[in-house]
């Protein structure tokens, strides 16, 4: 269903149409597993990915009729996705204000609490290594290694120079290879 | 999974350790959760509206005001309300006249700076046809060994004052805005007697030359 119309076309549908409901469910199957998986690896649990992804789409619901198609909705959605995300990280951390323990060591508890965790595989230490990282560049190694988002489109999702983006991603691949090092069983 | 060939060099150039680690998803989010995702989300959208929507939260309301006012409070409103404007312009009023004693304050000094003058320079057929400027010098010269310029000013009734001003050719509105404005910066009452170029002033002000 999504597939036939593309991104402008929803847009300009939900704008327009009669019927919001279709173009809107046709942006969510198309856009959720992306924005599920870079929130995800943000927060860590599922019931966190999933109350930060609910609310992302409410945002989308409210914000999408004001949209100008400035830039892609992908980079728009991300926008939000990654507004929201932080926003969720920093309540946490007020929560936790309090707390003997920071957010870094509580979402690194999470990997660990995690019943497949293996320390032993890389793969689950390069997780460990990413939550070591500040927030803007846990957010740009993640979009850049996993998502595979170019600088200039990462520029736009975040509000900052592509220059930038790419020392901010030469500075988080040093630490996660410091930490995979340090970690080396 | 195929990965983009120009990021993958980066990361490589960067780190041939983390480039070697193959990017693979180590959660799982759990089973059917994307299939039901889009309805989940509109189902809460729909319940949002529910219970935002003014007119919907208002009919479930109940339509009596349960915030009072005081009893005659909008029929004595408008009376309040010309009260206070009234109030308001009586306290402006209040605050220009007790600047005006510190107009009247320059004026009396000048008087007294024109008795002097009087006392020096004119000739004693002046002095003696010039009662009124004699009285005036007495006065001045009681204030001053008395110390009761303060008393003597807070005993000068305001319209008394303005008249004098009047009289006297001073522009009371520039009195007044140089008051009000200069509030900050008035001298202690004592240097007016000390300041020579203020005493200047006034004598050039009341239109008295000096005689040699």
């Amino acid at each position: 269903m999504s597939s036939i119309l593309d991104d402008n076309e929803l847009v300009l549908a939900f704008k327009t149409g009669n019927n919001k409901e279709f173009p809107f469910t046709c942006i969510v199957k198309k856009y959720q597993e992306r924005l599920y998986w870079h929130i995800r690896r943000m927060v860590v649990i599922h019931e966190d990915a999933d109350d930060v992804l609910q609310n992302v789409f409410i945002k989308v619901w409210k914000g999408l009729d004001g949209f100008r198609g400035e830039s892609q909705l992908s980079t728009w959605l991300y926008k939000i996705a990654t507004n929201e995300t932080y926003t969720f990280l920093e309540n946490r951390k007020k929560r936790m204000a309090n707390s003997l323990d920071d957010v870094e060591n509580d979402l690194a508890n999470k990997i660990k609490a995690d019943e497949r965790f293996d320390g032993n595989k890389i793969e689950w230490r390069l997780e460990l290594a990413i939550q070591t990282l500040p927030n803007k560049q846990k957010t740009v190694f993640m979009l850049r290694y996993y998502d595979e988002m170019p600088y200039e489109e990462m520029s736009r999702v975040l509000g900052t120079s592509e220059g930038a983006l790419k020392a901010s991603y030469h500075h988080a691949v040093k630490k996660v290879e410091e930490f995979l090092l340090q970690e080396q069983y | 999974m195929k990965r983009d060939e120009a990021i993958k060099n980066e990361l490589t150039d960067l780190s041939p350790l983390v480039a070697g680690i193959e990017p693979l998803p180590t959660r799982e989010a759990p089973s059917g959760y994307f299939n039901e995702m889009p309805n989940s989300i509109v189902s809460r959208l729909k319940s949002l509206d529910e219970n935002s929507d003014p007119s919907t939260i208002l009919e479930k309301a109940d339509k009596a005001n349960l915030l009072t006012v005081p009893t005659d409070y909008f029929e004595k409103l408008n009376d309040n309300i010309l009260f206070k404007i009234k109030s308001s312009k009586s306290s402006a009023r209040t605050v220009s006249m007790s600047f005006i004693k510190w107009a009247a304050a320059a004026c009396v000094i000048g008087l007294i700076g024109y008795s002097v003058y009087n006392k020096f320079f004119f000739t004693s057929t002046e002095k003696e046809n010039d009662k009124e400027w004699q009285e005036s010098f007495k006065l001045s010269k009681a204030i001053i060994q008395k110390n009761e310029f303060d008393l003597f000013l807070n005993q000068l009734d305001d319209n008394a004052i303005v008249d004098f001003l009047q009289e006297n050719g001073h522009d009371i509105n520039a009195a007044l805005l140089a008051s009000i404005t200069e509030t900050e910066k008035i001298n202690d009452v004592n240097e007016y007697f000390c300041d020579d170029e203020n005493l200047s002033l006034m004598l050039n002000d009341l239109s008295i030359t000096e005689k040699q």
